[in-house]
């Protein structure tokens, strides 16, 4: 009933109808910008294809295959402008991701989509390459599937921590300020610690959980760590009377610190010496909880400075 | 006298083209020697040395090597501490590490494409003449013959390639390209020397081929492949270095001075498992560039003798990719491992942290390509008479993958926001995050591998009614030998449930040893239940559809897609680090990127690739040779898959 060239034409007279609209009813949104963007980048070529479809109208009118000639010219002209429109939002769109840059990349497989239905639509009228459209078609619609997931996806974007991050003594500290400086160390901010993902330069939360309920497999999970910190102390294979009685990888933090004998010395000691003592269940594989997986927070790949650690403490 | 004959003098050359081989394969290897003796210490330190030395002479400094934790001398300078500035990092107006990002990942398409063809060409080669059937060794020496001339233009676009990179990184990247070779500086003279080998065996071994091409000649031309992927892998093997220590270094202490052990750099800890990732990723990708040309000549034939050719060329590619593809999975888990063997932190950030969620994509990846090998492989069985007897079981299959697909992609947890965390009532999904941890996972792949296996050794029998004595009890072990494997893995996958994690991760041996009993035992017994097998119908070349030819176009594409994905990650995961925990990297584009903009990004790499890999596919279809019209339209022609 509808033949290729009907069902070409109804959609090049739709989608030329939707440009019209847009521009004389929206002239300042997002896509009448696109759209003037890739006229300004895409003009010479597309000139030169209303040239040739203006030659095969009139300089040919003798031409058996002149209809077909302007009707392939105007296909032509369509799939140019899906291309320079799909250009143009690269450029518009494309960013470092640094703050304030204008630009939404989350927009860019638009593209992939456009790149694939140009592709499509001409290997339907130009039979020479129609193969290679139609493998390039297929290309860009296996791209833009791939690349449209990864920014359907949450996005999270990482900054890395300051290279010298100056504190202040924590000595003079109140005690809010204390805490709030530990939760930028382990959550990367102020009052990021009910977040999950949040991680900040002590890299804590990438094994331990920190909130009732939180999946915590890797590491023993931290709530309640100041109460529970006792009951570690009373734990016969914490040897708190004898550290070398430990059986354990390595028995003191530093030779001659002895053990812990309050909750506080408890996690500092974890955080110097995480081989002191290994909570059942979490030591290496293998080690028989005689070693911990954990590396000494002082030294890399942590690294914090001593400032930070005297914080914890 | 007696006259040398013309034969034997092209004996000679033969024999000392190949000895000047060898020696050019061996000359950067005594070369290295003095600087690379494993754990002693280089001449400056010895003993003797510091004897000799007058008393006022100032003592040599030692340090200790942050991996191998051995003392050595220093004999390097602190790895720079940079900033933020026009020395350290020029910037034009442009995003730098963007413009390293294209540059590299096209070197290393095309660098994959052309160390993966060479053996491909090895491997068809040496069929070629081991196999009796003339027609049938003609017919593999051209199919040879055409994946190494589209690899010589590859080849020039890759050492262009290399020289860009290269510029790009001394251009905005200086400092650190200049810390990095002053560290790799005997490594980097070696591939230098190398890539001059291979150049030269290269051009040797292509444009000898007609010369070469009878009796004991052929076999040194033989020879030469493996000398030519002898060198190639080298090459990769020392690039690999330079990665592996960027990743986790060694040889130098923890300011990042070197230790005189070059050795030590090169052999870091993540070396091996990359080298072993990388060669089978790179055959996996090769088959999959190669299969996709055949597609696109086959889409483009104008006659059956060609649609019949290409055809099988696309099949013998597709076979060779996925066979590498299936040991691809366990040679990424071995990388993890050590990965997690050398900083936890970096495999959490990999598998449980920051980049999580590309791993959910290659998840995605993974299950496509295989849903797409099986879905090829189902197609191509049009190509028998006998495969409709086979048809109604596909619809299970396709069930199986399916449902194993589905469980494959669930995420284990979700990076949520406080509400949305509270809404689901925990981190997992009360109900699919059942399905999202790694017991149900490891089942899954473990299923879908042997559910490929399954429609493989199908395919192999489509067209066959085995004849042997014994084929009754062999199919019997056939059916046995699956039923228990698919028992075995789902079994386990449930029992993984019910025990701690560190007990669970030791489940994953028994089912990978289910997978590969049936990819072993069950493809070789099925081979040799085929011999002299009765055939139902021929295999006629060319009588696959369209969409069997997409098919190999959906796998190259992902292939491709997939090695941009895992090198992005591969890359990232040292997050602010241009040598992990060594030197930092103070630019302004240190952060790690959100996943879009790499999807973005990587999806660009890959549609660039495609568009100039076209290009010399175009390059090698202007002086493509006639196809042989040995084997008419319909004829049996035997392919390396045991029956066909």
């Amino acid at each position: 009933m509808f033949t290729g060239k009907v069902l070409g034409g109804v959609t090049a007279a739709i989608i030329f109808g939707a440009i019209g609209t847009i521009f004389y009813f929206l002239p300042e949104s997002g896509a009448a910008q696109l759209m003037r963007k890739a006229f300004h980048l895409g003009w010479p070529g597309g000139l030169v294809i209303v040239i040739l479809m203006l030659y095969f109208q009139f300089g040919r009118k003798n031409d058996p295959r002149q209809g077909e000639l302007v009707f392939k010219s105007v296909i032509g002209l369509l799939g140019y402008s899906m291309l320079f429109i799909a250009i143009a939002n690269y450029a518009m769109n494309f960013n470092d991701e640094s703050p304030g840059v204008p630009g939404e990349p989350r927009f860019l497989p638009v593209s992939l989509v456009m790149f694939t239905v140009a592709c499509f639509t001409m290997a339907m009228y130009f039979k020479g390459v129609r193969v290679l459209l139609q493998i390039g078609g297929f290309m860009f619609f296996v791209a833009a599937c791939l690349a449209g997931f990864g920014n359907w996806l949450p996005q999270v974007k990482a900054d890395p921590p300051p290279a010298e991050e100056k504190t202040a003594d924590v000595r003079q500290m109140s005690v809010q300020e204390r805490a709030d400086l530990g939760e930028k160390i382990i959550f990367g901010a102020v009052g990021a610690s009910g977040t999950q993902g949040a991680i900040g330069k002590g890299q804590c939360p990438l094994c331990h959980g920190f909130q009732k309920g939180f999946l915590s497999e890797r590491a023993p999970n931290l709530f309640g760590i100041p109460t529970r910190a006792l009951e570690r102390l009373k734990d016969p294979r914490y040897s708190q009377a004898d550290p070398s009685k430990r059986d354990t990888v390595q028995k003191e933090a530093c030779p001659g610190c002895g053990t812990a004998q309050t909750a506080a010395e408890y996690i500092a000691e974890s955080h110097a010496c995480p081989n002191c003592y290994v909570v059942a269940g979490f030591g290496v594989k293998g080690s028989n909880d005689r070693e911990s997986p954990m590396p000494a927070s002082h030294k890399p790949p942590i690294a914090l400075t001593e400032l930070r650690r005297t914080h914890r403490r | 006298m007696a006259t040398i004959t013309k034969q034997a003098r092209n004996k000679i050359w033969a024999f000392l083209a190949l000895g000047t081989f060898v020696g050019l394969l061996l000359l950067p290897l005594f070369l290295s020697l003095p600087a690379g003796a494993g754990d002693t210490p280089a001449p400056a330190a010895s003993t003797a040395s510091a004897a000799a030395a007058p008393a006022d002479a100032k003592p040599v400094e030692k340090s200790r090597d942050v991996w191998y934790k051995t003392e050595g001398p220093v004999v390097g300078a602190p790895a720079p501490k940079t900033t933020d500035s026009a020395k350290d990092y020029p910037r034009y107006n442009f995003e730098s590490r963007v413009i390293l990002w294209v540059a590299l990942q096209q070197h290393l398409y095309y660098g994959s494409f052309v160390l993966a063809v060479p053996i491909f060409c090895m491997i068809v080669e040496y069929l070629g003449v081991i196999t009796k059937d003339k027609a049938l060794s003609r017919k593999y020496d051209q199919l040879a013959y055409d994946f190494v001339k589209i690899s010589l233009t590859a080849y020039s676009i890759t050492a262009l390639l290399g020289g860009i990179v290269i510029f790009t990184f001394l251009t905005l990247y200086p400092t650190f390209f200049g810390y990095l070779s002053s560290i790799f500086r005997p490594v980097m003279a070696t591939y230098a020397l190398l890539f001059i080998a291979e150049s030269g065996t290269l051009y040797i071994y292509y444009y000898a081929w007609d010369k070469m091409r009878e009796g004991f000649l052929k076999w040194i031309h033989v020879a030469m492949s493996v000398i030519l992927n002898v060198i190639g892998t080298v090459l990769m093997m020392l690039a690999n270095s330079w990665i592996a220590f960027m990743q986790s270094p060694a040889g130098v202490d923890a300011d990042g001075r070197y230790l005189g052990n070059v050795w030590h750099v090169i052999h870091t800890t993540l070396w091996n498992p990359i080298n072993v990732h990388r060669l089978l990723g790179n055959m996996a990708f090769g088959g999959g560039v190669v299969a996709a040309y055949a597609a696109y000549r086959f889409l483009t034939a104008k006659s059956d003798e060609e649609r019949s050719h290409y055809d099988w060329m696309g099949y013998v590619a597709m076979f060779i990719g996925i066979c590498f593809l299936i040991p691809l999975p366990f040679a990424g888990y071995w990388l993890m491992r050590e990965v997690y063997a050398y900083r936890q932190q970096m495999g959490i950030t990999l598998m449980g942290g920051l980049l999580a969620w590309l791993f959910i994509i290659q998840a995605v990846m993974i299950g496509a390509l295989f849903l797409t090998a099986n879905y090829y492989l189902w197609q191509g069985m049009d190509r028998m008479r006998g495969a409709e007897r086979y048809q109604k079981y596909i619809k299970y299959m396709v069930f199986v993958l399916i449902m194993c697909f589905i469980v494959w992609l669930t995420p284990h947890t979700m990076v949520m926001t406080p509400a949305e965390l509270k809404a689901m009532g925990g981190q997992q999904h009360p109900v699919l995050g059942n399905y999202g941890v790694m017991s149900a996972k490891n089942g899954a792949i473990n299923t879908i591998i042997t559910t490929t296996v399954l429609s493989f050794i199908i395919y192999q029998r489509a067209n066959k009614i085995p004849t042997v004595k014994w084929a009754p009890y062999g199919n019997a072990f056939l059916f046995g030998l699956f039923t228990m494997a698919y028992v075995n893995i789902i079994w386990l996958a449930i029992y993984g449930y019910y025990i701690p994690a560190n007990v669970r991760v030791g489940l994953s041996v028994p089912q990978v040893a289910s997978t590969l009993s049936c990819l072993f035992i069950g493809v070789i017994l099925n081979s040799i239940m085929l011999k002299g097998a009765k055939d139902v119908g021929p295999i006629v070349w060319g009588q696959i559809s369209v969409r069997g030819q997409y098919a190999l176009i959906m796998l190259a594409t992902s292939f491709t897609w997939m090695m941009g994905l895992m090198g992005y990650i591969r890359s990232s995961v040292r997050l602010f680090w241009h040598v992990n925990e060594i030197m930092r990297d103070n630019s302004p584009w240190a952060f790690t990127h959100t996943i879009g903009f790499g999807a973005n990004m990587i999806s660009f790499n890959v549609l660039f690739f495609w568009l100039t890999i076209l290009f010399v596919f175009w390059l090698g279809s202007l002086g493509v040779k006639k196809v042989p019209a040995t084997a008419p339209v319909g004829q049996k022609v035997p392919a390396p898959a045991g029956s066909h």
